[in-house]
């Protein structure tokens, strides 16, 4: 036999054999003069091994596919040639083939750059026999060959190398994603495989446990070696980055092959859970404690005293864990306890253990700045110190990325704020105390100069904080670089103040609640117990409001001066720093130079994600900045990049209290609100340039916030009673629903374009037009009421006039609220108006009805138009400023449109929002009737008590499922149940004619519907991207309005009127139903609220039966990342502008989110 | 290949060889639209159910 042909699995089997018989090959090597290899990949030490062992045979290495002539390419291994190669290459291709390397779109990739593998030419199979759309799939047209020929699309990751010869590099699914980082297998194999000891290597990832992913290597020794696996993962680490070192490496004395002679990963063992290290054990009682945790948490057995926690497999997040377990029995066993950061110093059980039973005064005063190495050190010229203060929510090591990011110039000192550390019971220190502390260690410890980095609201706050510090210290930092926030204060004046205190809807909201927008924002976890969130929590809360405290304190005074600039980093699609191309310029109140970068699709959480780009704006952006060279790019897109400058502003004078315009000369009397600095004059740097538009005032936004509580109010009156007076004179139920739904469909249908016009317009001059309609509607009612000329068609048109007038009024509003305010203070502006907003819905029906019986309907017109014509003076009289408003993103019709194609693509939303179209289908004739059933109960007052009850209900379920939070598993369940009780109560409002039980009823539905929808909330929240919620809730609020008519307009007069007829004395149901319902007037309807309310209670039931949404929490993922999204968005737009157009959110796959493609 | 590509269109050679490409792209010399459009699957789905004969036209017989 001269020539062999086999894949290269048996010819290492065969090599083998000499191994242990030397003699084995003496036949091979007299007889052997070409050696073939293909079907698999043929590492390179196996053909240096085989070169060695027979050296006069000829060594070839093909590549092909059976779908093409089975090898296209080959490459002759020439031992001189395999020196230069890190890989063996697949060569060239054979005749009438062509080998095209193309990226994601199908383009040629440059030389050297990865891509994948296809094959056109002669060569090509016709296709899969009976398979014609896979064949389809796998052979599209060829661009570049003659004319209708096909290529093979190989699924093979390769590169050209500058000889013209291929290098194979695996497949293109031997990427994995793992905890967000993309990972080549290939990389990691060929790292082992490099080692002299290793013959063989494969990496898989494993979900052996559900949910924790590992990866696993497995490696066949070289022969007559026996490495230690510990010892084979360790030295990974001088080759490969962190995030690519598996977790275990498993020894095997072969690898599994398949019958075709290919590895079979399928056939990999699990890991067994043992430490192969036959180190010793542990020694003393704290070790012994310390390695029976680590066993614990990775799920491993015999931990030997030297063993590192990473080396084992643990990772940060489970080092959370390990600590959080610690602290107990450490603390009863009286030693030391032992914080993340001490795992990370010594990961070791016998470190760590010795740490812990030092005595404790040997320890020394905690350090607060630890130092966050890279794992691949490198050197290089100390260029600066970054010092890193974590977000509300996170540990010190948050800044492992951007550590790795910044490598060789930079070191990088994280904040381990006291009292954060889920291991130790240290106490939290207030930030007067923290702060000087940390900049006595920077003093002694950080090598200058000083880069602070400060991320959202705490981060911002101590970073601020310490650079003033370091300023008054003798030491001013370089730069000062915030991540994702701007400054946000309490108002302090003594009325708004306590306003603002009571308002605090975040004091009430229950610790879960935080937990879901935790999760919803992306931040992990999963792993901890609920004891450890609400810790977590806790800490949040408290650092909020001591971040606060710093800026309201600072603000009310004079802010001392940073000789450093001041830069934010933004995510453009972050929600907290909307408004970004104006807000940057608030840190003018600390330094004379502000600019402000932003990170295309960035999310809240960036840091977490986009290390390496934050790296890049803290090391270039302020040496620019101060060399006078930095411009902020002009829009749209220009250049290509990730981030983008978008402000630069300059300043050398800072007016904290601007004069009022009008002339007042007077400075902030202490009655006065301090005013925020006006951004809107662009020279403000010019003195004696008075700005000709007001500056933003809490005063001011008082002043438009009541006059237009008073006149939503007014309106609210005319909503409740014209219709309530109406049907007490007509007592049609059908006029009645006709009204209702006239009140509220046309609002509806006007929203897209009002928010269009509303975005594109001055925001002061569509509120007055809108006030103006709205009271000029009701003006008109009042002038027919006087002359007798109100009939019910005038009524109609009136109500569907005032419908579309408010529905402008309050979007011009809330969009015009950030514009009035200093932005600083734009949460508890916003947390006013909701909140008078609530209480003026709860008044409203106790004031209609005393209103409607004491002044009759002409004087509720006649209040309503007194409240526009005063909402509408105060709009004349006012200017507004010229700061920016709330725009949306995109136009609401899109909002709706993108979260229909989101929503569709998905089954579990998908169901769920049919429920939801079911669920009001019912409902809403149940929110109508209660006013007819109530007056047929009694009077107009009755009305206004069930109103009332119902009202109360609704505010009582809202702080409940706000303090509450929800279920925290299983939430689509709870919610489902909730509506069954829902039903319930439906149910029992028209079981007895009786306004204790009708209200009792109301209260009760009020209530739990209130709860649905805040648990329906919290599923959004969880289970959707935070960027996509403003869309999916369009959707829903859309589907849910859209029954409305139905109920209203259609069902609910058609039943009640039937029903009515069956319920009167007499009527067919009258015997039997009506013995316990009662007989007479309204008796319909209240057979209306029994059939209804059992309704959904039984369809409620049914789907909570159905197999999507029974199984829905289990099998929807909770939400990825939203900055992870961000990420696979830039990279879809790096795609040609016809492909952009496609929708992100329209993604392949049903439950998955859109970046399962990378 | 066209990972990121939403909406295909059935194409069809002379040799009556089914494939599919991006829609919104130009065809390649010698592909002519079979005039079925819409997501990868139903493309797929699509050329299932009409493309009968997988040996070329040039080669049957």
């Amino acid at each position: 036999m001269t020539t062999v042909h086999f894949v290269p699995s048996m010819l290492a089997a065969l090599l083998a054999h000499a191994d242990d018989d030397p003699a084995a090959l003496d036949g091979a090597r007299a007889h052997l003069r070409r050696i073939v290899c293909s079907g698999e990949e043929l590492p390179r030490p196996l053909a240096l091994r085989c070169i060695q062992a027979l050296p006069s045979a000829q060594l070839h290495n093909l590549y092909g596919p059976t779908e093409a002539a089975i090898d296209v390419s080959a490459w002759h291994c020439h031992p001189d040639a395999l020196a230069t190669v890190a890989s063996v290459p697949i060569g060239r291709p054979i005749q009438n083939i062509d080998l095209h390397v193309v990226d994601r779109r199908g383009r040629p990739q440059p030389v050297g750059v990865p891509g994948e593998l296809c094959i056109a030419g002669a060569g090509l199979g016709d296709g899969y026999l009976g398979r014609p759309g896979l064949t389809a799939q796998r052979f599209p047209p060829d661009p570049y060959g003659p004319a209708g020929t096909r290529l093979y699309r190989t699924g093979d990751r390769a590169a050209l190398r500058p000889d013209g010869t291929l290098t194979y590099l695996g497949r293109l699914d031997d990427q994995v994603k793992l905890r967000g980082v993309r990972i080549e297998l290939g990389e990691i194999e060929a790292a082992l495989r490099e080692r002299p000891d290793v013959a063989e290597a494969v990496v898989a990832l494993r979900e052996d446990s559900p949910g924790d992913q590992r990866l696993v290597a497995y490696a066949v020794p070289a022969p007559g070696t026996s490495p230690d696996p510990v010892r084979l993962r360790e030295r990974l680490r001088d080759t490969l980055p962190e995030q690519l070192i598996p977790a275990s490496v498993v020894l095997l004395d072969q690898l599994p092959l398949s019958p075709s002679g290919k590895v079979d990963r399928r056939a990999l063992p699990a890991p067994v859970r043992t430490p192969v290290t036959d180190g010793p054990a542990p020694a003393t009682p704290a070790e012994e404690l310390i390695a029976a945790v680590f066993g614990q948490i990775l799920d491993t057995t015999g931990v030997g005293r030297d063993d590192s926690f990473f080396d084992l497999g643990g990772h940060s997040l489970l080092a959370v864990q390990v600590v959080a377990k610690l602290r107990r029995p450490l603390a009863e066993a009286g030693w030391a306890a032992v914080s993340v950061m001490d795992l990370f110093r010594l990961p070791t059980v016998a470190g760590l253990a010795e740490h812990t039973t030092r005595d404790t005064a040997d320890h020394g005063p905690a350090r607060l700045l630890h130092e966050l190495r890279p794992a691949r050190a490198t050197a290089g010229a100390h260029l600066a110190s970054v010092v890193c203060v974590p977000y509300g929510g996170g540990s010190a090591v948050v800044y492992q990325p951007l550590a790795e990011a910044l490598a060789s110039h930079h070191r990088l000192f994280s904040l381990a704020l006291p009292g954060h550390d889920l291991g130790t019971e240290e106490q939290a220190r207030p930030m007067a105390e923290v702060v000087p502390a940390v900049v006595a260690e920077i003093a002694a410890h950080v090598p200058g100069p000083v880069i602070v980095y400060g991320h959202c609201g705490v981060g911002s706050a101590y970073a601020m904080a310490i650079a003033l510090g370091l300023q008054a210290a003798g030491r001013p930092p370089a730069a000062v670089y915030i991540g994702a926030m701007f400054p946000f204060a309490r108002p302090k004046g003594r009325l708004l103040g306590l306003l603002t205190r009571l308002a605090d809807r975040e004091r009430l909201l229950g610790d879960r609640v935080f937990a879901s927008w935790l999760t919803g924002m992306g931040v992990d976890l999963s792993g901890l117990e609920p004891a450890e969130v609400g810790a977590v929590i806790k800490a949040m809360r408290r650092d909020s409001v001591e971040a606060e405290d710093f800026y309201t304190d600072l603000f009310a005074g004079t802010p001392p001066r940073l000789d450093a600039a001041v830069i934010s980093i933004v995510g453009d699609r972050d929600p907290a720093t909307d408004l970004y191309r104006e807000r940057y310029r608030e840190w003018h109140a600390f330094s004379d130079h502000t600019a402000v970068v932003a990170l295309d699709e960035g999310g809240h959480y960036f840091i977490n994600h986009r290390a390496a780009e934050v790296a890049q704006i803290i090391t270039t952006i302020h040496p620019a900045l101060l060399a006078g060279g930095l411009q902020a790019e002009p829009d749209p897109n220009p250049s290509a990049g990730t981030w983008h400058v978008r402000g630069v502003s300059a300043t050398t004078t800072v007016d904290l209290n601007l004069t009022d315009p009008t002339g007042d000369e007077s400075p902030t009397g202490p009655h006065d609100e301090p005013d925020g600095i006006g951004p809107a004059a662009p020279k403000a740097d010019q003195p004696g340039n008075r700005p000709t538009t007001p500056a933003p005032s809490m005063g001011r936004f008082a002043v438009v916030a009541l006059s237009q509580l008073v006149s939503i109010t007014g309106s609210a009156l005319t909503e409740f009673a014209v219709p309530l007076w109406l049907y007490t004179q007509t007592g049609s139920l059908v006029g009645f629903a006709l009204m209702a739904t006239l009140g509220l469909v046309p609002g509806l249908l006007v929203l897209p374009l009002a928010g269009a016009i509303v975005d594109r317009s001055d925001r002061r001059r569509v509120m007055l037009l809108a006030d103006c309609a709205a009271g000029g509607t009701q003006a008109a009612m009042l002038a027919l009421l006087a002359f007798g000329r109100l009939d019910t068609t005038a009524v109609y048109i009136m109500i569907a006039l005032l419908s579309v007038a408010l529905a402008f009024q309050r979007l011009a509003y809330a969009s015009a609220v950030p514009q009035l305010v200093p932005k600083r203070y734009l949460g508890h502006a916003n947390g006013l108006v909701q909140m008078s907003g609530g209480l003026a819905q709860l008044v409203v029906p106790v004031v209609a009805v005393a209103a409607l019986a004491w002044f009759g309907i002409a004087g509720i017109l006649i209040a309503d138009v007194l409240s526009y014509a005063f909402s509408i003076g105060v709009l004349l009289l006012m200017r507004f400023p010229a700061t920016l408003a709330h725009s949306r993103r995109e136009s609401i019709a899109a909002e709706i449109r993108h979260g229909l194609r989101y929503s569709l693509g998905r089954p579990g939303l998908r169901t769920m929002l049919l429920y939801f179209a079911g669920l009001n289908v019912f409902l809403s004739p149940l929110l109508l009737l209660l006013s007819p059933l109530a007056i047929s109960q009694g009077d107009v007052a009755t009305a206004g008590h069930v109103a009332v009850a119902a009202g109360g209900g609704a505010l009582a379920g809202g702080l409940a499922v706000g303090v509450w939070g929800g279920p925290r598993t299983d939430r689509m369940r709870g919610m489902l149940r909730c509506a069954i009780a829902l039903g319930a109560c439906g149910a029992l409002i028209g079981l007895r004619p009786s306004t204790a039980i009708i209200g009792t009823g109301a209260f009760g539905m009020l209530f739990l519907l209130a709860v649905v929808n805040g648990v329906y909330a919290t599923i959004v929240q969880t289970k959707v991207p935070q960027r996509f919620h403003g869309r999916v809730f369009a959707l829903n609020t859309l589907v849910a309005w859209s029954t409305i008519p139905l109920g209203f307009a259609v069902i609910a007069p058609a039943a009640t009127g039937a029903a009515e007829r069956w319920m009167a004395p007499g009527g067919a149901l009258a015997d039997t139903v009506g013995v316990l319902l009662g007989v007479g007037e309204g008796r319909g309807i209240a057979l209306t609220y029994l059939v209804f309310g059992l309704c959904i209670a039984a369809f409620s039931a049914a789907a909570l039966r159905h197999r999507v949404l029974a199984h829905f929490d289990r099998n929807t993922p909770d939400a990825e990342p939203d900055d992870l999204v961000g990420l696979a968005e830039l990279q879809r737009l790096t795609a040609t502008p016809a492909e952009q157009h496609a929708d992100p959110s329209a993604g392949p796959g049903a439950e998955r989110t859109p970046c399962s493609t990378t | 290949m066209f990972d990121d590509v939403t909406t295909f269109q059935v194409v069809v050679n002379d040799e009556g060889q089914h494939s599919i490409w991006p829609a919104n792209r130009d065809r390649p010399e010698g592909w002519h639209a079979e005039g079925f459009t819409g997501p990868r699957d139903r493309c797929l789905a699509h050329i299932d159910d009409v493309w009968t004969e997988l040996t070329p036209v040039s080669a049957r017989r």
